[in-house]
């Protein structure tokens, strides 16, 4: 199959829409294979939720998405990762581009030495000019979205360093959702939370799905749970199963996937 | 547009490191250059005892010895001198006190050599004079006193930071076995900081080699070996000497200006690896953990 | 000899050191100040000098100090912050690091005397520049480059990756990162690198003396290849006219005010180290 003809916008399943389409995927680095031929869709304005052990793969397939590992040095790949009928480790123009399309939460919240409203729109104002009143309405305008604006509103120009670490992720979010992407990547962002900070981004995440298509890492079984319209399992650099939530969690196929949901433990 | 700054930013930052590399190779190159007539023409005659330009005589042996001496004076006076006051600023006094006396450390190595010079020059040169009865001051000893004083900040400052950076378990388990300061110090600290404290000393010699303005000034400036060899109160002269005195004097494209060029290469040189060397050494891993 | 006993010898032997030590210090400082405020006069200052310096003031050549230093800082800022910058977001082998610093360490070990003969050969003679103080100023400045270099590269090597790669995931470029999240840390380390940079050039006399300055009639030099007169050209043709105590006086007076402006650069530098120190990112 020429992967160049796969429109996978075409595709269409109880899912819906596919927004991100690897396909054969293989990850290298240096000797070591972390990737081994994945295929897997990613579904428009859905949860789609990675899965699986430490050490599995899963923060490195996400990390190819927008490819932010590519200034390390020593990878090397096989394989294609579409989104918008594109192979993004082919194109190699300006990854800036890709960035502004698909966006990224980092497990820990990492906020700019400046002021709140500053950090809103930090990303944005590279991209286009912005006056002090768009300014202000943009930072409004997201985080009233990640249910933030009433406790800063008062306060954008205090250092975002004061805040608490459950509202400066909250913050990173709004940053990210600033340059209106369409895809979010989330790298276990509430692994550094406490369980009511993480409440508030897993609500957080079920409303921005509506317009953002999440593609989530979590080694939370539960919070997949809660959370999840679509599940995929990786072990080891491989995809053991992937599916609707629904299915994944209540009909798993797989042995390793019952093992893993059942004990937390996967014997690949 | 932002693709626009993207590269010239880039171009920025590359042209800086060029024009680095290119002026390094420059140095380099119009100095090696430079001594070529004299290894052509002189050769290995520069490692003899005669200077004397008007009759095409350039030995060098004279300021080799007198660069040697120098130095081994001031690394005699400075090393044991600087390794205590780290001893006593590391292990022997408060945080506070210690940022205090390292700054102060700090102050005085920013101390340009011409003012050593001068002090070398209004007294210790007619104290030398007057406490070993000699007809004149300026000796091989007063310009290694004057150097002993300017590397002193930096060998104090070297190996305070090599023993400050021990970690506490080291001394405590010492005490803890009943062992007197002096003990713990000679047995444990310093054998554990003598990598780095060697790097020091190895670090203040690179400096006492390529000093020149406080030993012009205070050597005499006399081409020859003293008679008997170990007479340090005689006058002298240091490579960094000579080449003070004499290049201004010296026509350029003469031989005798190859020379002199040759003798200076010759001192970048070994320096140079000298301060490779120790960077290289600081960076490796420490001895402990 | 028991323990104890060597133990206090020991003692006895760091503490005379150390006094040794405080005791040059002290002697130092002492003789500058008290010989130098001898000479200290408004006069002084702001005269010109005569006589090879013999007489007279050193107006000029404290102006000509301090405009060599900023002529220093103007060429080699700009430089040293590009390699810094390329030394720590645009190199990738470690070969080219390793490269990179031992072209840095050989800048910072050529003997300063060196630098005055490359400046002689390659710009007094082969350019044929002749006596130019502006050729002095570029020949500082390659010698403090190492300095400011590796302040600067320190400064942005201390800010966390994280924050690279949070700025890189928002789409900006590689120069938008280093301008909008390194570059103003960046610019701390060079400051403070210039005034310990400028702090040893001010004071320099070796490789300036036979390449950018005269010894008299050496007013504001007012073209490119013109002499200028400094303080340590001038303390050194006045050390050696020290059987003459009017020019020894004198001498005592510009190291007063030469170790004065070296002290302001350096204390400034070592304010603003202790702050960062404290600062976190």
């Amino acid at each position: 199959m020429d992967i160049q003809t796969i429109t996978h916008k075409n595709i269409q399943t109880d899912l819906g829409t596919v927004e991100i389409s690897i396909s054969n995927f293989s990850l290298a680095f240096h000797a070591t294979k972390i990737l081994k031929d994945i295929s897997v869709h990613f579904y428009k304005n859905k949860v789609n939720t990675l899965i699986g052990p430490s050490g599995s793969g899963k923060s490195t397939l996400l990390r190819c998405m927008n490819r932010i590992n590519n200034t390390t040095e020593g990878i090397t790949t096989k394989g294609a990762i579409l989104f918008n009928s594109k192979d993004i480790f082919k194109d190699n123009n300006d990854l800036s581009y890709l960035r502004k399309d698909i966006g990224m939460v980092f497990q820990r919240p990492c906020v700019f030495p400046k002021s709140i409203l500053e950090n809103v729109v930090f990303g944005i104002q590279h991209l286009k000019k912005l006056s002090k009143t768009d300014k202000l309405k943009i930072a409004e305008k997201h985080l009233k979205a990640v249910s933030l604006w009433n406790e800063v509103s008062d306060r954008l120009n205090e250092p975002a360093s004061s805040l608490s670490i459950g509202q400066q992720q909250r913050l990173c979010i709004a940053r990210a959702i600033a340059i209106e992407p369409k895809v979010i990547l989330m790298d276990e962002p509430t692994s550094s939370l406490d369980p009511i900070s993480s409440k508030t981004i897993e609500n957080l995440i079920q409303s921005l799905k509506k317009q953002y298509t999440i593609i989530l890492v979590t080694h939370n079984i539960s919070q997949a749970q809660r959370i999840s319209d679509q599940v995929t399992f990786i072990c080891e650099g491989n995809i053991i199963e992937t599916g609707s939530a629904e299915k994944l969690f209540n009909h798993p196929e797989k042995i390793q996937t019952k093992t893993y949901l059942s004990d937390n433990f996967c014997n690949c | 547009m932002s693709v626009l700054n993207n590269k010239i930013g880039k171009g920025y930052v590359l042209l800086s490191t060029y024009i680095c590399v290119a002026v390094t190779l420059l140095i380099f190159i119009v100095l090696f250059s430079n001594s070529y007539d004299a290894l052509h023409q002189v050769g290995l005659n520069l490692f003899t005892l005669e200077w004397n330009p008007s009759s095409n005589k350039f030995g060098v042996l004279s300021m080799l010895y007198g660069t040697i001496t120098v130095t081994f004076i001031a690394l005699i006076i400075a090393t044991p001198l600087g390794i205590s006051a780290a001893i006593f600023t590391s292990q022997m006094t408060s945080s506070k006190g210690r940022i205090l006396i390292k700054s102060t450390l700090e102050l005085l190595a920013s101390i340009p050599s011409i003012i050593y010079g001068l002090i070398g020059i209004a007294f210790f040169s007619t104290w030398v004079a007057s406490i070993f009865d000699l007809s004149t001051g300026r000796t091989l000893f007063t310009a290694g006193i004057l150097l002993s004083f300017m590397i002193l900040p930096t060998i104090i400052t070297l190996c305070d930071d090599a023993l400050h950076n021990i970690p506490k378990h080291y001394s405590e388990a010492s005490k803890g076995l009943g062992m007197y300061p002096y003990e713990i110090i000679k047995n444990v600290l310093l054998p554990i900081a003598s990598r780095d404290i060697a790097g020091a000393i190895l670090l203040a010699l690179g400096r006492a080699l390529g000093e020149t303005m406080a030993v012009m000034l205070l050597i005499g400036s006399i081409d020859k070996i003293p008679d008997p060899f170990y007479n340090i109160l005689s006058p002298g002269q240091t490579i960094t000497s000579k080449l003070g005195r004499e290049i201004g004097e010296s026509a350029f494209g003469s031989l005798h200006f190859s020379a002199l060029n040759t003798i200076g290469c010759l001192l970048m040189v070994l320096v140079i690896i000298i301060t490779i060397t120790t960077q290289v050494h600081f960076k490796k891993e420490r001895l402990y953990e | 000899m028991n323990r104890k006993n060597i133990n206090s010898i020991f003692k006895i032997g760091i503490w005379s050191a150390v006094t040794i030590c405080f005791g040059i210090l002290f002697f130092l400082i002492t003789v500058l100040v008290v010989k130098g405020i001898q000479a200290i006069s408004f006069d002084f200052l702001f005269t010109s000098s005569k006589n090879f310096g013999a007489e007279g003031g050193i107006m000029y050549q404290i102006i000509g100090s301090i405009i060599l230093v900023i002529t220093v800082i103007v060429l080699s800022a700009p430089v040293s912050i590009g390699v810094a910058i390329y030394k720590s977001e645009y190199i990738k082998s470690s070969f080219v690091q390793n490269m990179t610093d031992t072209l840095i360490y050989t800048l910072n070990g050529i003997p300063s005397i060196i630098y005055g003969i490359f400046g002689l050969i390659f710009f007094v003679n082969i350019l044929n520049t002749g006596i130019s103080w502006f050729v002095g100023a570029i020949i500082l400045a390659i010698m403090i480059l190492p300095t400011i270099i590796l302040s600067t590269y320190q400064s942005i090597n201390s800010i966390p990756n994280a924050f690279r790669e949070n700025a890189n995931a928002l789409g900006l470029n590689k120069w938008q990162v280093i301008t909008s999240v390194l570059l103003p840390r960046a610019l701390n380390g060079a400051f403070t690198g210039s005034l310990i940079g400028l702090a040893r050039a001010i004071g320099e006399t070796a490789p300036i003396m036979f390449i950018a300055t005269a010894f008299s009639g050496v007013t504001i030099p007012e073209r490119i290849q013109e002499p200028i007169s400094t303080l340590p050209t001038h303390i050194l043709a006045l050390a050696q006219q020290a059987t003459n105590p009017q020019a020894l006086q004198n001498a005592w007076g510009a190291s007063l005010v030469l170790i004065t402006l070296v002290f302001l650069l350096s204390i400034s530098a070592l304010v603003r180290r202790i702050q960062f120190s404290k600062l976190n990112y």
